[in-house]
């Protein structure tokens, strides 16, 4: 059946192959596009003349274009700060996340594991309940880390799906690799990094990206768990920045004769708003493609062979 | 080659970061210990010597700014200068709620609470974490020995202390409301409403026939736009939809604080369904549905949100508003419509002769935002001196205008003015800092920011026989008035749309006893 | 997990092995505590449930008012019917989520093939993006292009194709696919990560053994790729059933106005709007309970379900 099948597609090559490629090209070429365009639109109206901006007349490309919003944005004196603690709870908590994520899965990939079915589903059914944000305080609050650095890292350190993730991945690997070593007398701890670690590396770059993006995201921890404003992230900040707008309504809304005047310049603006947006992102694609490279090929080859 | 390139352009990104981060960590260490707060180099410049510095904490959850950490700026000052004392304010803004419950179920109330609410304040009462202040009158003579806060101590005594005669939280805002400034107010743009002839109102369906005409002299604006006669936004909706409720107060009576699915009505003080047959609020449905059957309604209102309509405003796009702030930018001077020499344009009060404008209630007890001491402060005393500076008259006074023959002086009738240009410069730019440095330096606004509102309420007649804050001066009132409100106050016959409504008796004024509504419990 | 079974008989026998897997145990001991205290430990807060608790005041001084909260939602006719809408957009919406979670894998597939790296990996970071903006400033994207005059309703109108202007956020109809169509748009990208990484884990040697044996592209496709991903679909889906009742909020809080809320209020939306908004936390806690539970449930029935049929189970 299958070579039949192989066949018949290579004597098509030709004309088949191409229309498929053709076809592929096209349909990823207009799903980016879909993609990219509301961003694209966020930014021309970053750069746009903002008094066309806030009439809604920039569409299709930028007019009048300028950088002051950028420029704006940076000169909010603690955003140098606090983008030194959103950089720093990124790569440590990376760092953690795929060493938490790694080891207790490749440990649970091992059958002679103490109970292994009962620790394992200790840790997955995890992800299918929360306590609520308060009874979540008060353990921070008992175990010290609220108001610290720590409050961004500790939490999520172990995820679930990051864990069940790896195991499945390690699993697939040959089980023969880990028999060799096994006879050759090495431990949990030299196979785990001498092995595993390295085999692993397809699976940890799309975990670090799915942590350091979680990580880069966050601002909801800063929001709940922190006071000090030294401990403030980006991501706080602008978030923040975009929400007092929301407060001045919100206070609006439960008492309009609460504040007379100027409820026009007390708004952010749109613009502003876009700015910020695009001042959060770029980063993350900076430093994803980066990531990309790690997805590479031809891992297994290199240590079967070598 | 390319490789090289990329391996380069990374490099520099982890240069960059790298050298980010130190600049970064310079900074994250001097400032910790120049904001920890427990260091006393403040001790000298006390007189005595014998006072030591406190910093207290606080959580105002009225106030919109987020910007935690030690409160800076000249109002700062003043309260270093009068108490040696430092205020370490919370963040606050974002989920205020969420946090107040977290502080509450921790036990760890900060030292000075703001509430934005009676239903935060029960809260805090119902855990009995509320330092009781009438225990302490003796520090707290500006709050217990001032004629200004007699009701409302008073009052908050015996309905607002979780029954426990003592006084748990202090109001804020106490005093007359801003009477001459209504909140809902019929607006149309003057210039469209002045082509078609200013023809008379007379009752709040007429609006439509000539917000019609209106739009049929200026369909587009000058942009090309299209432009509607009403436009409306949903993200102010909770039980019915504010926009359309909100038509009542023009005819006094009130859908809001006495309840959302009740009207009450000031004037006869019937309160009645909104589901009511003949109800108001079926009244303003059915006045919106015309519009939208004429074409007059702007046809996003179901999906936009508020930002969307107050940018439609800006651009006059809309010919209708019905909350006398809700213009937009359009008649900010800057945007060149109100000065106009040829045209003189922008939002408008046109009354429909049968209206009677909602006047918010003198508020002898204050509003419903307050300020109480925790419980579990340490330094009790220095909290109440703090609280006692807060209510202090004079204080707020200079919290609201700064010091005295610096942006403000008497004239020699002993009228206090604003300086001009020197002084409203400096206001009319609140947010950037232009105070000067040796009061404290910061931004005007500094001043009252942190608070939001402060003990007494903006329009309080002082000692010297004038309003508490600079905004309700008479040379306040009649400054630079637009070409557009000149023709307005013409047409009206008054200098001030107070003055007009007074005069033809348009007037519903309610009294403080939406105040005295307890929330609903659950 | 396939060869489990054998090694387990052999370390009950087997004392040094037995060792072993306890000394392993050990050192995943930290991150096991970890679990512990992050994830269980506040489950103590559970006991608001029972309470009518007020933040501040004791448990002890609360009243206790057993069930109260659990059956709130099923008390009376009005709630119920409001809650049966609830469920039924909850599911509804989750059930088309399910039923297109094999697209990221096709997309990965598919994307795979593309030859040119470099558009491939302009493909695969570009696609990305709609993952990294929220959706509050998705929405305020999408109304400048969908309200009513918004560009696409100008490009119509100028391309002659329509006369007057449609209001396409305020449209209600196909609402449930509308909501897919965005979750996709925003996910598709992301959710090809995963299997990205798994086809370049991929031992190029045996599509090198395949071409031998002349197998054109379709048939790696077929035979090799779509095995070899298969197991991590399989395991994302039986996760995913355990949220068939999650749904977050962002995306529809942002999507719902007077004319749409009916379709899409789902659970999370509901409880955001009923408990959390009016700050009764003990009825959040409940709700938050019933989710837990049923989730947990239907993920180990998935689970069973998966070991009786595939014979393997993910855990």
């Amino acid at each position: 059946m299958a070579k039949e099948a192989a066949h018949r597609v290579k004597r098509k090559r030709t004309t088949g192959e191409l229309a498929f490629d053709i076809l592929l090209y096209v349909f990823f070429g207009l799903f980016t596009i879909a993609c990219i365009f509301p961003f694209y639109y966020i930014f021309i109206n970053t750069i746009s003349d903002n008094n066309l901006v806030a009439t809604g007349r920039i569409t299709l490309i930028p007019k009048g274009i300028h950088f002051e919003n950028y420029l704006n944005v940076f000169k909010l004196d603690t955003i140098p700060k606090a983008a030194f603690i959103s950089v720093a709870r990124t790569v440590i908590g990376t760092a953690f996340t795929i060493i938490a994520a790694s080891f207790p899965a490749y440990a649970f990939t091992r059958a002679e594991y103490w109970h292994r079915t009962l620790w394992y589903r200790f840790v997955v059914i995890t992800m299918y309940f929360s306590a609520g944000v308060i009874p979540t305080f008060l353990t921070y609050r008992a175990i010290g880390i609220y108001d610290t650095f720590w409050v961004y890292i500790l939490p999520c350190v172990v995820t679930p799906f990051n864990l069940i993730l790896c195991k499945t991945y390690i699993e697939s690997l040959p089980a023969s690799l880990e028999e060799s070593a096994e006879i050759d007398g090495a431990g949990y701890l030299v196979r785990y990094f001498r092995l595993i670690l390295p085999l692993s590396k397809p699976i940890l770059a799309t975990i670090a990206v799915f942590s350091a993006v979680g990580q880069w995201n966050n601002f909801m921890d800063t929001v709940l768990y922190v006071i000090d404003k030294n401990l403030f992230t980006l991501q706080y900040v602008l978030y923040d920045y975009l929400n007092r707008a929301n407060a001045i309504i919100e206070i609006l809304r439960t008492d309009p004769t609460a504040m007379m005047d100027g409820v026009s310049q007390l708004l952010t603006e749109t613009t502003v708003k876009y700015t910020i947006c695009i001042v959060t992102v770029l980063p993350v694609l900076l430093v994803y493609p980066f990531f990309q490279r790690y997805f590479v090929k031809g891992i297994m080859i290199g240590a079967v062979k070598g | 080659m390319r490789k090289i390139k990329k391996g380069l352009a990374l490099l520099l990104c982890v240069a960059m970061a790298v050298s980010c981060a130190a600049c970064g960590s310079d900074d994250g260490g001097t400032t910790t210990t120049g904001g920890s707060g427990g260091t006393t180099q403040g001790g000298g410049t006390s007189d005595d010597g014998t006072r030591e510095e406190v910093t207290l904490t606080m959580f105002s959850q009225q106030s919109v700014t987020s910007e935690s950490g030690i409160w800076q700026g000249w109002g700062a000052q003043k309260l270093y200068e009068d108490l040696t004392i430092k205020l370490d304010l919370y963040p606050t803004g974002n989920e205020v709620e969420q946090k107040l419950n977290q502080y509450l179920a921790g036990g760890s109330l900060p030292d000075i609470i703001g509430f934005k609410g009676l239903d935060q304040a029960q809260l805090a009462m119902d855990a009995d974490m509320l330092l009781p202040l009438d225990e302490y009158k003796e520090l707290l003579p500006n709050i217990f020995e001032n004629s200004y806060y007699e009701d409302a101590v008073g009052y908050s005594q015996e309905y607002t202390s979780n029954g426990t005669g003592h006084l748990l939280i202090m109001p804020t805002a106490v005093g007359p409301a801003s009477y001459n400034a209504y909140n809902w107010v019929p607006l149309l743009q003057w210039d469209a409403y002045k082509k078609i002839g200013m023809p008379e109102i007379n009752t709040l369906e007429d609006y439509l026939d000539v917000v019609e005409q209106m739009v049929a002299v200026k369909p587009v604006t000058e942009n090309g736009e299209k432009v509607y006669g009403f436009s409306l936004f949903s993200d102010w909706d909770k039980y019915t939809a504010l926009e359309v409720s909100t038509l009542s107060f023009f005819y006094g009576i009130d859908t809001e604080y006495v309840s959302h699915l009740m009207e009450t009505n000031v004037i006869t003080k019937e309160t009645e369904s909104i589901l009511r047959d003949d109800s108001f609020y079926k009244r303003a449905l059915k006045f919106y549905f015309d519009a939208n059957q004429r074409g007059l309604l702007d046809p996003d209102s179901m999906t936009q949100t508020y930002s969307n309509v107050d940018a439609k405003y800006s651009a006059g796009r809309i010919m209708f508003s019905y909350f006398s702030w809700m213009t937009g930018s359009y008649n900010s001077t800057s945007s060149g419509h109100v000065n106009n020499e040829e045209a003189p344009d922008g939002y408008a009060s046109v009354l429909a002769k049968d209206m009677k404008l909602y006047d918010a209630p003198d508020q002898t007890i204050g509003r419903n935002w307050y300020y109480a001491i925790s419980k579990n402060c340490k330094d009790v005393e220095r909290a109440c001196e703090f609280l006692n500076w807060l209510y202090d008259p004079e204080v707020i006074a200079y919290l609201s205008n700064g010091p005295e023959d610096l942006l403000w002086s008497y004239d020699e009738n002993g009228e206090p003015k604003v300086k001009d240009p020197e002084g409203w410069e400096v206001i009319d730019k609140k947010t950037e800092a232009l105070m000067p440095e040796e009061i404290g330096g910061g931004a005007f606004q500094d001043g009252v920011y942190a608070f939001n509102t402060l003990g007494i309420s903006a329009c309080t007649i002082m000692e010297n026989g004038y309003s508490n804050s600079y905004r309700y001066w008479p040379s306040t009132l009649t400054r630079n008035p637009t070409l557009m409100k000149l023709e307005v106050n013409e047409w009206l016959g008054a200098d001030t749309l107070a003055e007009y409504v007074i005069a033809n008796d348009m007037v519903a004024k309610s009294t403080q006893a939406v105040n005295m509504i307890t929330p609903i419990s659950d | 997990m396939k060869k489990s079974t054998q090694p387990a008989v052999t370390a009950k026998r087997n004392n040094p092995r037995k060792k072993a897997g306890f000394r392993l145990f050990l050192l995943t001991l930290p991150f096991l505590i970890g679990i512990f205290i992050f994830s269980y430990l506040p489950l103590a807060g559970w006991s608001y449930a029972f309470f009518d608790y007020k933040p501040g005041v004791p448990l002890s001084e609360s009243e206790f008012v057993g069930l109260k909260w659990f059956l709130m939602p099923f008390n009376n006719a009005v709630l119920r019917s409001q809650f049966v809408r609830v469920m039924k957009n909850t599911l509804g919406i989750n059930l088309l989520y399910m039923a297109t979670m094999i697209a990221p894998m096709f997309f990965a597939i598919f994307l795979m093939e593309i030859r040119s790296t470099r558009y491939r990996k302009l493909v695969q970071t570009l696609t990305t993006i709609p993952n990294f903006i929220s959706w509050v400033l998705v929405y305020s994207a999408f109304f400048a292009l969908f309200s009513t005059e918004g560009l696409l309703n100008n490009l119509l109108i100028n391309w002659g194709l329509i006369d007057t202007p449609t209001n396409y956020l305020a449209d209600t109809s196909h609402m449930w696919i509308k909501m897919l169509g965005y979750h996709l748009w925003k996910g598709l990208g992301w959710g090809a990560i995963v299997y990205i990484s798994a086809i370049t884990s991929i031992d190029s040697e045996i599509y090198e053994a395949s071409e031998i044996d002349g197998a054109g592209r379709f048939s790696k496709i077929w035979y090799i790729t779509i095995p070899h991903l298969i197991p991590t679909f399989f395991v994302l889906f039986i996760l995913q059933i355990g949220n068939i009742i999650n749904n977050g909020i962002d995306q529809y809080l942002v999507f719902s106005n007077a004319m749409t809320q009916d379709y899409i209020e789902v659970l999370d939306l509901y409880v955001y709007n009923n408990g959390l908004k009016l700050g009764n936390i003990s009825y959040a806690t409940a709700i938050g309970m019933w989710k837990s539970v049923i989730s947990v449930l239907l993920v180990f029935s998935a689970n069973k379900l998966s070991k009786k049929v595939r014979g393997s189970s993910i855990f």
